[in-house]
């Protein structure tokens, strides 16, 4: 394939494919994942991505758990986007449980949520800069505004990372009394750094050269491939489940769906930059809007049984549909768990769109697709 | 062109402002107060014993078994000291394996465990994982020496996270006793919700494999606990 590119004198030789393997341990793979890639040259002819370094049974393991014991395994799942996964599981819950949350829960979660979806976009901006070689700058630049995040999520949860702060029927404690103050205070800080990250990326010849026009997806193929989030979005498909399925209280706010053009490269990053000033704007939305009550559901037992039944709910995480899938039998445990991974399932398109193209190519492509592997492996 | 001008001004801009790290060792950032290091059990220095009953609540809570607890009769409630009936013997928690996730401080009923909030908790690099689980005079240590002035223990934490109903002290000691009745005959001679007592009669028990958790010693009871799943 593609032998027309080689200079006349080399065709005569003989050659032969050779396979390169990256990874498992290779920063480019943004954690343990591995491509085994034969190329001809400098040209990638076949990628075949190894997955499984990274499962340690998060399927598994909650189905020997108490539902609220659960939560933390979620934040495990996708540890760039907690709250985004908790929400989607203790909707689940609260779906089969029947179990409605008071107002001022909801519109915290959704406040953290959107903060999460900023935080993980910026990781994001962060990695994919060093994947193109703008080495530490863009990574410097992005885990500083991610740093005042953390900070306000510390402050909320007491937890930088794995907050296990949702339940089901509401939050675990209430807000800190300068909150509204703090997360605008938060927010202003964060999108003047979103503006600096935009003005070392999205004009850069260095961006410019190497992203535009790399692996366009059209939208049939982005359908096709099971693509979601922001990949799916850069195709020109406006789709986004809080959108077209709105859960918790996402049909109260305005926002617009970023999308972009042809699917490539940077369409996505420009779909992720603007989805964090939408974010932006939804918090904003919120904070003025959220009232005051109680933050957990009256009448939970302590031990909280579920009735018979299963549920599947999908929320749109920063990687795409994050979906939950559970069966219960009426006891307090979960008898199936089932995540659905948007990195897992973004990943499986990254053979299509990576063939044909260069090796330091397919690192950028691989980037552009924002995997978590503890969400693909599970 | 114009795009590189643009990053390298933003770059300028960037070089001239503070640094916003913080040179860990020697500066430490203020935790919030919430903050949730390691757990650590708390010291009543009212009769001077710590507030643990030993009820093995939170043992049994906790997702990933990283915590080993024995009860034994109280000497101060012999003595008229204390309302205490039982105590804790001994106390183990794996910090190597512990996951910081709350559980074990929102499922206590008698307010004994908290999340440290302070810098000077353990040190956490060691040559021998093995030094990582402590036992009970190295987790009262930073509430008897004070180190541990405000921990953070929402008022409201355990009702509003949907654990369990506040019991007031006697329903706790009750519990307690029942806890150590129910540990040494494998029985419950009257609630069917021992280890979580609750005011409410309509509450129900707890679930079955809890039972079954008070059968054998803690240790054996961790291991049995999490294979008495229904799936
Ligand atoms: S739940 Fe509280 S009182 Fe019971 S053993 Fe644990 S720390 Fe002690
Ligand atoms: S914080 Fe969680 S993991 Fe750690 S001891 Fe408590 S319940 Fe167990």
């Amino acid at each position: 394939m593609a032998i027309e590119t080689r200079p006349p004198h080399e065709s005569d030789l003989e050659t032969i494919d050779i396979n390169v393997n990256v990874g498992p341990q290779h920063p480019a793979t943004h954690g343990v994942f591995r491509m085994v890639l034969t190329i001809d040259g400098e040209l990638v002819v076949d990628v075949d991505p190894v997955i499984g370094y990274m499962h340690r049974g998060n399927e598994k393991l909650p189905e020997n758990c108490d539902y609220r014991q659960v939560i933390g395994y979620h934040d495990r799942t996708d540890y760039l986007a907690q709250f985004n996964t908790e929400h989607c599981y203790v909707e689940a819950v609260e779906r089969l449980a029947g179990i409605k949350p008071p107002e001022r829960a909801e519109y915290i979660r959704v406040v953290l949520a959107e903060m999460n979806r900023i935080a993980s976009h910026l990781m994001f901006f962060g990695a994919f800069g060093t994947d193109i070689g703008l080495f530490g700058t863009s990574f410097m630049y992005a885990f500083r505004d991610r740093e005042t995040i953390q900070d306000f999520f510390e402050e909320i949860t007491g937890e930088r990372m794995m907050y296990n702060y949702f339940r089901p029927g509401g939050v675990a404690w209430d807000l800190p009394d300068n909150f509204r103050q703090r997360c605008s205070q938060v927010l202003d800080s964060v999108e003047r750094g979103v503006e600096q990250l935009d003005g070392l990326m999205m004009e850069n010849e260095v961006v410019l050269a190497r992203c535009r026009g790399l692996s366009p997806v059209t939208v049939e193929d982005g359908i096709n491939w099971g693509l979601s989030g922001p990949m799916l979005r850069a195709t020109g498909l406006k789709h986004d489940i809080r959108r077209a399925e709105p859960y918790s209280i996402y049909d109260r706010f305005q926002f617009d769906i970023p999308t972009g053009k042809q699917g490539d490269v940077y369409d996505r990053l420009v779909v992720r930059l603007e989805e964090m000033h939408q974010s932006a704007w939804i918090v904003r939305q919120a904070l003025e809007t959220m009232p005051e009550g109680p933050i957990m559901a009256e009448g939970l037992k302590r031990v909280l049984r579920v009735p018979a039944g299963e549920v599947y709910m999908r929320v749109e995480s920063p990687r795409g549909e994050y979906g939950v899938y559970l069966v219960s039998q009426g006891s307090d445990k979960p008898w199936r768990h089932k995540v659905r991974g948007a990195s897992f399932s973004n990943l499986s398109a990254l053979r299509a769109m990576s063939v044909g193209n260069f090796v330091s190519d397919v690192i950028i492509i691989l980037g552009s697709i924002d995997i978590v592997l503890c969400e693909v492996d599970r | 062109m114009l795009g590189v001008l643009k990053a390298i001004q933003t770059t300028v801009k960037a070089a001239l402002r503070k640094p916003v790290t913080v040179q860990y060792p020697t500066e430490k950032k203020t935790l919030p107060h919430r903050s949730r290091g390691l757990p650590v059990l708390l010291w009543d220095f009212d009769i001077n014993e710590p507030f643990c009953t030993g009820c093995q609540v939170c043992a049994r809570y906790c997702p990933v078994d990283c915590m080993t607890v024995t009860m034994k009769d109280n000497p101060n409630f012999a003595a008229g000291k204390s309302k205490r009936k039982k105590i804790v013997d001994k106390f183990y928690i794996d910090y190597a394996r512990c996951m910081r996730c709350d559980i074990c401080v929102e499922v206590c009923n008698f307010d004994a465990i908290v999340m440290n909030n302070t810098w000077q908790g353990v040190e956490l690099s060691r040559y021998d994982r093995q030094d990582l689980v402590m036992d009970l005079p190295a987790l009262l240590r930073q509430s008897k020496t004070g180190e541990l002035e405000t921990p953070f223990r929402e008022p409201m934490g355990v009702a509003h996270s949907g654990w369990a109903p506040r019991m007031d002290e006697e329903e706790a000691a009750a519990a307690a006793e029942a806890a150590s009745l129910e540990k040494h005959h494998g029985t419950s001679p009257d609630k069917p919700s021992l280890s979580a007592p609750t005011p409410d009669p309509t509450a129900e028990a707890p679930p079955e494999s809890k039972a079954s958790a008070e059968q054998g010693t803690p240790e054996a009871a961790e291991g049995l606990e999490k294979e008495g799943g229904e799936g």
